[in-house]
This record gives structure tokens, C-alpha cells and sequence, in this order.
């Protein structure tokens, strides 16, 4: 069952690299927006499905980045505290506000449990948006920007302000995926595991159902919450729409389509989709600089187009249910187990034709 | 000897239906004790009651000096009480080794912090829980699947696989739901004798069952029928007990 190092840790070097390396060209602010995008989602996505190891599929999980946001960018507009403090402090509120809803929840299972959080996160988005110190239906607006924050770290390195504030945000992701995939490949995560095979065995052997839940549930607010943090940060204005169901909905997407079973799945099917999105938008702004007009046309007709992403999303996300259910990082155990499978009914068939020739 | 578990006028109530009366129940320490009885006689509710999934309507539950009345499973299972499961439920993703390993999630225990960082505790419980785990499944007889999933086992192995999984958590008190269950002639063979050799290993064992092979190991049984408790005693005693002759064999002497 353990692969060797080299093997599993091959897909994550490349898609290292191409974080560090891919932002060095392409470092217009809109391809920096779209690289930023994809980080906040993968981690987002990664999260979801540390909560999934113990077998629910929480519903609330978007509005635990918003939680972070908001809190990261009130303590900055109203208090004035530095960001190295509100970041950290939306992560820990995440938490907080994650694990009290989350306690009377951790007694609910499967749908049940995605019921429950599906109306809790809302109730949150909603108190948000009714809440005037927050902004309210306006959002949170002038929130420091990192950008700016880290312009002399920028200058002193040659690169833009966005470029700093987007390597701040990689290496604070690549931190919480390195936590998280710790958390599930020690024994918690094997106890997660267990939790959601069977509760009752796991309990008989001294596991404590809700210690374990609400432990996960605590892991993916926090970083999630992180997340959000330094997304208000960067965005400098927030809306709390940005974090309705939707978001949750899409960070659901992300981890299906990729593929629930294997750590590295959201992370493959967050940037795949947000790849998409981000450049179908990019397109549409370059449009106007354009002067082919092949290019103009391509692109508004993709611009024209980009509303349809969610249903051309939901098209995929089903023939990925009905042909891949272990997601887009499944395919090469389905080409093997098919393969295998193959070989020992040829196995069978030349079996059964010795014996019809013995006979 | 002293009482190990011991239950005073445990009753318990779903709705109007009492499907446990007043029952007094003791084990000894380091005997091998019998629940006997017909089908919806309450055998599966007693261990139920006991291991904290049902809390019981009236009534008091003692172990080793100690009232558990209204702890819960895990709490139970940190005791020192190890139980099995009629219906036998597994973690079916998880090879029989790892069903095994998982099981010594309190002795030696870990703490997540351990677990996370990767100490030098959690790396020699770690080497320490792979060896105890072979051992046991070489003990029951499962070395030769101990990489398959458990979900692909035939039944009698299964069955076996659960308490093998009861025994890693090193418990004083080992309850098995019907071990015998569903089990062909050998296996329940094997089966009876790995619960006698248990016992040896000062391991106290309280065994749910109702096939009748497994009279030969027990030093004391008690007969319950409909949540009352109609015999205590030997398993000899109870093979002459007119009572038990009446409602449990069908009144055919």
C-alpha cells in the first residue's frame, strides 16, 4: 500500500514548480489574479475534503472563507491592526465560529449533516450582510491592500507589488496543504477514515466520534479561514455574496471532478475550472487591446459565452459521476483495475478453452 | 475471585415494549461466562446496555468497582471493555491488518499532537502496533489475508476479524455477540477454541450466543428469555434445568 516517495510526490513537484514558475512570465496583474484565484480555491477545496474523510460533506464550508475574510478585513478598517495580525486572527475566528456550529452538528451524519450546514452557512452569510459595521449589503470596501503592504519587499526584489502579495499567499497555501496532508496521512486521518466507515466499531475501539469531527472540522476552518484572510487583503473589497452557497457549491465541484479519494484531487479539478473561468475572463479584458480579428471575435464569443461555465461545469461534473466516480486523478487506477481485470478473464477464457479441448 | 461486571435491576424500555427486566447479572474475574437465550430474548440489548449505545431506563451497571450506568461507547471501550457486533460491522476499506491496527487506538495511545508531528512515541507505538497486530492475526488464524479488504472476505473470517479487532484493544472484559454465527463446522471449531485459549491469557470473556457447542468452554451461564432471567448456574446445571428445558428447548421433556 505505500507507493514509493518519488512516485507520489512527482505530481506535487510539478505543480510546485509551475506555481514559482509560471507567475514569472505571465505577470500581468489579470494572469496574477487568475494564479491567486486558483490558490485560494485549491486550499478551499483541500479543506472540504479534510472533512470528508470523516465521512460528512459539510455545506457551510464557503462561508467559513468569508467568516475569514470579514474578520481579517474589519479588524483592519475599524481597529487599524496590522495584517500579519488580522490574517491569523480570521483563521482562528474560522475556527472558533466553525467548531461551535459545527459541535451540535457532529452528531448528525451524511446528508443529514450537509442539511444542516447548508442553512447554518447561509444564517452566516446573512448576519454578514445585515450587519452594518460589516458593510452590509455594500460589502467591505478599502481593506489594506498586501500588494501595497509589501511594495518595498517588491521593489527590493525586482518584482511588482501583486507579484510579492501573490508568492506571500503560495507560500502561506503551501503551508496549510502541507499541514493537511500531515493531518491525513498519520494515524488522525486513518481514525477519520475509520469514523466514516463505521461509527459504532470506531467508538468501540475508544474512538471518540465528535472529538475526531470536530478536530477535522477545526483543521478545515482554520485553513480555510487563512485563506479568506488574505483574500480580503488582496481584493481590498469584499462582498458577502462572494461567499454565499455558491462558493461552497463550486469548491464541491472542484473536489469531484478531480476526485474525492486522493489528497491531490481538489487541488487538480480547483485549477482546472478555475483555469478555465479565469481565462475566459482574461480573454474578454484583452479583447479591446487586440488588433486580430480573430482574436477580438474568439473572445467576445467567449465572453458572450462565460455564463454558461456553471451548466458547461455541471455537464462535466455528471459524466464525471457516471464514468469516473474516483474523479479525474482516478483515471489511472481505472485504466489498471480495467487492465487487471481484462487480463484474468482472458485468463478464464483460455482456461475454459483448454478444457473444452481436453474434452 | 471478585465480580468484574456486575448489572442491578437493569431494565430497559422502547416505548411500551420492556425488553429488559429487573436483570442482576455478574461475571467473575478471569472466567469465561455465557449469555444464553432465544431469539429477542434482550442478549444483544445487554450488550448494548452495557457498552454505553443504549442507555438504560432504570438500573445500575458496576464495572471493577466503578459505576459505567451512563457512560458512553468510547468511554467503555477506554475501560477495558472490548465487544464484538452481531451484524458484524467493519471498516470494509481498510485491509484486515489496518482493521487491526486502528483498534490500538488507546493502548498504546497516541495523542493527535504525537500523531501530527511524527514524534519519537508515535513512530515506536507505531513499530510496537504493527508487530502486536500480526501477532493477533496469527493468533486467530488471519496472517494469510492480512492484506486483503476486509469487505472481500467469506463471512466466518469476518467474524473472526471482529474479534481480533476486540482483542487489540487489550481489554479486561472481551463481550462477543454471537461469535458463532453463520460460521461453518471448523470455524466454529477454531472459533471456540481461540475464545478457551483467551481466557489462559487472563482475559475475562462474556460470550452472546446461542449455539449450543459453546457450553463445552463456559464456567457459569445465565439464561434469559423475554428480559428475565430464568437460570444461573453451571453449563451442566442448566442442561438438567427444568425451566430452561421448558422455554428454551420447547418443553420437549
Amino acid at each position: 500500500m505505500k507507493k514509493s516517495g518519488f512516485k507520489t510526490s512527482l505530481p506535487f513537484l510539478i505543480l510546485l514548480v509551475a506555481f514559482i514558475a509560471l507567475p514569472m512570465f505571465l505577470n500581468s496583474r489579470s494572469w496574477i489574479d487568475i494564479f491567486v484565484t486558483i490558490v485560494f480555491n485549491m486550499v478551499a477545496a483541500v479543506s472540504l475534503r479534510v472533512i470528508l474523510l470523516s465521512g460528512n460533506l459539510s455545506f457551510a464550508q464557503g462561508c467559513f472563507m468569508g467568516v475569514g475574510a470579514y474578520t481579517a478585513g474589519m479588524l483592519a478598517v475599524h481597529l487599524g491592526l496590522p495584517m500579519w495580525l488580522t490574517i491569523p486572527l480570521g483563521a482562528v475566528m474560522a475556527t472558533l465560529i466553525g467548531l461551535i456550529t459545527g459541535w451540535p452538528f457532529a452528531r448528525l451524519k451524511t446528508v443529514y449533516f450537509s442539511m444542516g450546514t447548508m442553512f447554518m452557512g447561509q444564517a452566516i452569510m446573512l448576519l454578514i450582510s445585515a450587519w452594518k459595521a460589516a458593510g452590509g449589503a455594500q460589502g467591505l470596501n478599502r481593506i489594506p491592500s498586501l500588494s501595497s503592504e509589501l511594495k518595498g519587499v517588491a521593489e527590493l526584489l525586482g518584482v511588482k507589488g501583486y507579484q510579492a502579495a501573490y508568492f506571500v499567499i503560495l507560500i502561506l497555501a503551501i503551508v496549510s496543504l502541507v499541514v493537511m496532508f500531515r493531518f491525513e496521512h498519520c494515524r488522525i486521518g486513518a481514525t477519520l477514515r475509520a469514523l466514516a466507515q463505521s461509527e459504532d466499531v470506531a467508538a468501540s475501539i475508544g474512538v471518540n466520534p465528535t472529538f475526531y469531527r470536530l478536530l477535522a472540522v477545526g483543521v478545515a476552518c482554520f485553513f480555510i479561514g487563512l485563506m479568506g484572510g488574505v483574500q480580503a487583503h488582496y481584493m481590498t473589497s469584499i462582498s458577502y455574496s462572494s461567499y454565499s452557497m455558491n462558493l461552497t457549491l463550486w469548491l464541491i465541484m472542484y473536489m469531484m471532478i478531480g476526485g474525492s479519494g486522493k489528497f491531490i484531487g481538489p487541488m487538480v479539478g480547483a485549477i482546472l475550472i478555475t483555469l478555465v473561468e479565469g481565462v475566459s475572463n482574461l480573454l474578454t479584458s484583452l479583447s479591446g487591446a487586440s488588433n486580430s480579428e480573430a482574436f477580438v471575435a474568439f473572445s467576445r464569443w467567449i465572453g458572450e459565452n462565460s455564463a454558461y461555465t456553471p451548466f458547461l461545469t455541471a455537464a462535466v461534473l455528471l459524466v464525471v459521476a457516471y464514468l469516473l466516480p474516483t474523479g479525474l486523478v482516478g483515471i489511472p487506477d481505472t485504466i489498471r483495475a480495467a487492465k487487471a481485470k481484462r487480463a484474468e478473464m482472458r485468463e478464464i477464457e483460455a482456461m475454459m478453452k483448454e478444457g473444452g479441448d481436453n474434452a | 475471585m471478585s465480580s468484574l461486571l456486575e448489572t442491578s435491576g437493569l431494565t430497559k424500555r422502547f416505548g411500551g415494549l420492556t425488553v429488559m427486566h429487573d436483570l442482576d447479572f455478574k461475571i467473575q474475574e478471569g472466567e469465561i461466562k455465557g449469555l444464553l437465550g432465544p431469539n429477542g430474548a434482550g442478549k444483544s440489548t445487554f450488550f448494548n446496555l452495557i457498552t454505553g449505545v443504549h442507555a438504560p431506563s432504570s438500573g445500575h451497571i458496576f464495572y471493577a468497582g466503578r459505576e459505567i450506568t451512563k457512560a458512553k461507547p468510547h468511554q467503555v471501550a477506554a475501560m477495558g471493555i472490548g465487544r464484538t457486533f452481531q451484524l458484524n460491522p467493519l471498516f470494509g476499506d481498510f485491509t484486515v491488518f489496518e482493521n487491526v491496527t486502528m483498534a490500538y487506538h488507546l493502548r498504546p495511545h497516541s495523542t493527535v499532537g504525537q500523531a501530527f508531528f511524527g514524534t519519537k512515541t508515535y513512530k515506536e507505538n507505531e513499530k510496537y502496533i504493527a508487530n502486536s497486530a500480526d501477532e493477533i492475526l496469527e493468533f486467530l488464524g488471519l496472517a494469510h489475508v492480512r492484506n486483503e479488504l476486509a469487505k472481500n472476505l467469506p463471512h466466518g473470517y469476518q467474524k473472526i476479524l471482529g474479534v481480533a479487532r476486540a482483542l487489540a484493544t487489550k481489554p479486561k472484559l472481551l463481550m462477543l455477540d454471537e461469535p458463532l454465527g453463520g460460521m461453518n463446522p471448523e470455524e466454529i471449531a477454531f472459533s471456540i477454541n481461540a475464545i478457551s485459549k483467551m481466557r489462559d491469557k487472563g482475559i475475562t470473556v462474556l460470550v452472546v450466543e446461542h449455539n449450543m457447542q459453546i457450553l463445552d468452554i463456559l464456567d457459569s451461564v445465565t439464561v434469559i428469555s423475554f428480559g428475565e432471567k430464568i437460570f444461573e448456574g453451571t453449563p451442566d446445571g442448566m442442561r438438567n434445568d427444568p425451566t430452561v428445558i421448558s422455554t428454551y428447548f420447547g418443553g420437549t421433556v
